[in-house]
């Protein structure tokens, strides 16, 4: 897993929390292997135990380098920080919510269209497939880009 | 199992391909060997029109409650909640219908070969929700039944119902998930630990490109007029099978270790033909007919008939058939039978003209086999065997199954058992050429015609029955018995 280097950052002292950030925005760059999850994302579908799980369309998504800002359909709001492994097949992802949940999944993106199945981490394993049945653990969802990366 | 067949052996094979026995099959395939008694059974099936029955269900079905934008919400909820109503008492209708034609066909052997198949591939009423769409499968089932599993792969992969069921309909690049490939691995075809994560992702990409949609000539519907929101049912315009070649992921796919340009169609023919398929459908058909088999010599060899034939049904079946563990005694009464085969074959053996099967299908359904719902919304089938009659009131349920038939018409005009014999003429053997009195030859008579396992006494049972009198009380005393569970 590459860490997110901006996940360091919180809770520093705010001399360090400036040294990351003047660092970051040397940078000017995310890490490549998250470019392609950059910008705002809406869920347009969903399954769990292998049925149609819609309470959560229109959940929308925004990454902007590390860090994740998710409102669910119901008005949610969760933020964290987001780990991949694009070696792995298929592709991991992480999502460490700021209140210590962590979500387990693949990830797979094509287009506009990005596709995760996650867990939560204790519960299940993490998944291997795109698929969940009225047996297996994960929530599929489907998201499309609805704004690109700033 | 050249020679022929004893009337025991006989009722064996009857019970296990054709529910029960009867007295016109017996009259009929006296004398013949297992093969030739098989050879019939499976032609008198085969030549019954595959369009038998005749749907019942007004075709094509209409969406009566699309989710249009134009409408206001209450609308909408009201006539969603009538066509759910609606589609509820069909289902019923047809889950009579369909146990009426098991009961009254001249084609049992296809019927229980449907019940099969519908317990393999595993079946859904509330995931499909349709009942014309069931009922469609089922006539798929009848025509597809007699041929091979190829052939009948090759059509349920773009069957309505089936689309509906495991989720192809509108399968796309933008797809939710890869579910309909694994169902298939896992379920239809090559089976746990015969697939990897790899084949799941080939396989979805090889099922791309097919939908359901408004009949030809019938009035289109724009997705733009529908709701975006509403659910699938409510922005389903009709069941016509169609391909986009534009939704359809083209390219080699590597699966199982083949790779080639899979779709839906070569991919379903290509899994049905691998080894783990043919081992899967030859186990399943031992389980399903009782055949016990604990060297696994019988399947090793429905395996080698599977791939040789080309998943040949009549050929797999008859090689059950005439198998030697088809006749060893572990075979022998080792079946439990289905809740299914317990209906149908107690109104064949009673002859029942107009079994009540709105009430049996409720019966069925309280005993754990509701007719177009298998288990785990329809991913797989029964499990069959002792799940049959656990938890306990299982039992207990299959029991009232003469309550269930109470009331029914019989045609079979056999006399009430008589009343309970003193007790110096129960424990009396009559003697050689001694007749017996009318009374208790129509019981013995009705026990015959019943076939339970072996070992019910015949006074203990009319000593029981006299409690309840009539044919139809020494009939349900009998199948309270757990003799008459098996077959």
């Amino acid at each position: 897993m590459r860490v997110i280097s901006n996940a360091l950052c919180k809770g520093l002292i705010p001399a360090v929390a400036l040294l990351c950030a003047a660092g970051a925005a040397a940078q000017q760059s995310v890490d490549e292997s998250l470019v392609p999850l950059q910008g705002g994302w809406t869920v347009t579908a969903a399954e769990q135990g292998g049925r149609p799980f819609d309470a959560i369309k229109g959940g929308v998504l925004d990454v902007d380098g590390e860090a994740f800002d998710l409102v669910t359909a119901s008005g949610n709001e969760i933020g964290g920080v987001l780990r991949v492994e694009v070696d792995a097949q298929p592709q991991q992802i992480d999502f460490l919510l700021s209140d210590g949940v962590v979500w387990e999944g693949i990830f797979t993106v094509r287009g506009d269209i990005l596709r995760m199945n996650y867990v939560e981490r204790g519960d299940a394993e993490r998944p291997t497939i795109f698929a969940t049945t009225s047996d297996t653990p994960g929530t599929v969802i489907v998201l499309r880009r609805t704004a690109a990366a700033d | 199992m050249a020679d022929a067949l004893t009337h025991p052996q006989l009722r064996h094979l009857l019970r296990r391909l054709v529910f029960t026995a009867t007295p016109e099959y017996e009259r009929r395939l006296s004398g013949l060997d297992a093969g030739s008694v098989f050879d019939e059974l499976w032609s008198a099936s085969a030549v019954a029109s595959a369009g038998e029955p005749e749907p019942i269900l007004p075709q094509p079905w209409r969406n009566t409650a699309l989710a249009y934008r134009a409408l206001e919400t209450e609308e909408r909820e009201v006539r969603r909640a009538a066509q759910l109503e609606a589609h509820r008492r069909q289902t019923a209708e047809l889950r009579a219908a369909w146990l009426g034609h098991m009961i009254a066909s001249g084609a049992p052997l296809r019927e229980n070969l449907v019940l099969f198949f519908h317990g393999f591939f595993g079946s859904s009423s509330t995931a499909v929700e349709i009942p014309q769409a069931l009922e469609q499968r089922n006539a798929l089932m009848r025509s597809a039944a007699m041929t091979s599993m190829p052939a009948l792969l090759d059509q349920l992969v773009l069957d309505p119902a089936m689309m509906i069921q495991i989720g192809m309909d509108g399968h796309g690049p933008d797809r939710v998930s890869d579910r309909p490939a694994k169902l298939i691995l896992e379920h239809w075809t090559v089976g746990p630990g015969g697939y990897t994560d790899a084949d799941v992702g080939e396989l979805s990409s090889a099922l791309t490109g097919w939908s359901l949609g408004a009949a030809e000539g019938a009035e289109t519907v724009s997705a733009a007029e529908l709701d975006p929101a509403a659910s699938a049912i409510e922005r389903r315009s009709g069941l016509n099978v169609r391909f986009d070649p534009s939704r359809h992921e083209s390219g080699p796919k590597t699966l199982l270790g083949v790779t080639r340009e899979f779709d839906a169609r070569s991919a379903l023919r290509d899994l049905a033909l691998r080894p783990a398929t043919a081992r899967r459908v030859g186990r399943a058909l031992l389980e399903y007919f009782g055949v016990v088999d604990p060297e696994q010599r019988l399947a090793d060899r429905l395996a080698s008939v599977y791939l040789e034939t080309q998943g040949d049904l009549r050929t797999l079946l008859r090689t059950v058939v005439t198998s030697s563990e088809m006749w060893s005694e572990a075979s022998r009464w080792s079946l439990i039978k289905s809740p299914v085969h317990l209906a149908v074959a107690a109104c064949r053996q009673l002859e029942m003209a107009n079994p009540p099967l709105s009430a049996l299908t409720g019966w069925l359904e309280a005993a754990g086999q509701a007719l177009f719902d298998t288990p785990n919304n329809g991913e797989g089938g029964w499990p069959g065997h002792d799940a049959w009659i656990t938890p306990p009131d299982r039992l207990a349920i299959r029991y009232q199954l003469p309550h269930v038939l109470a009331g029914a018409p019989l045609a079979l005009g056999l006399a009430a058992p008589s009343a309970p014999r003193a007790a110096s003429e129960q424990q009396a053997e009559p003697e050689a050429g001694t007749d017996r009195d009318s009374t208790t030859l129509a019981a013995e008579t009705l026990l015959d015609r019943l076939d339970p396992a072996p070992g019910l006494a015949l006074d203990t049972l009319e000593r029981r029955a006299a409690r309840y009198g009539g044919t139809l009380g020494f009939a349900g005393v009998v199948m309270a018995t757990p003799h008459y569970q098996l077959a």
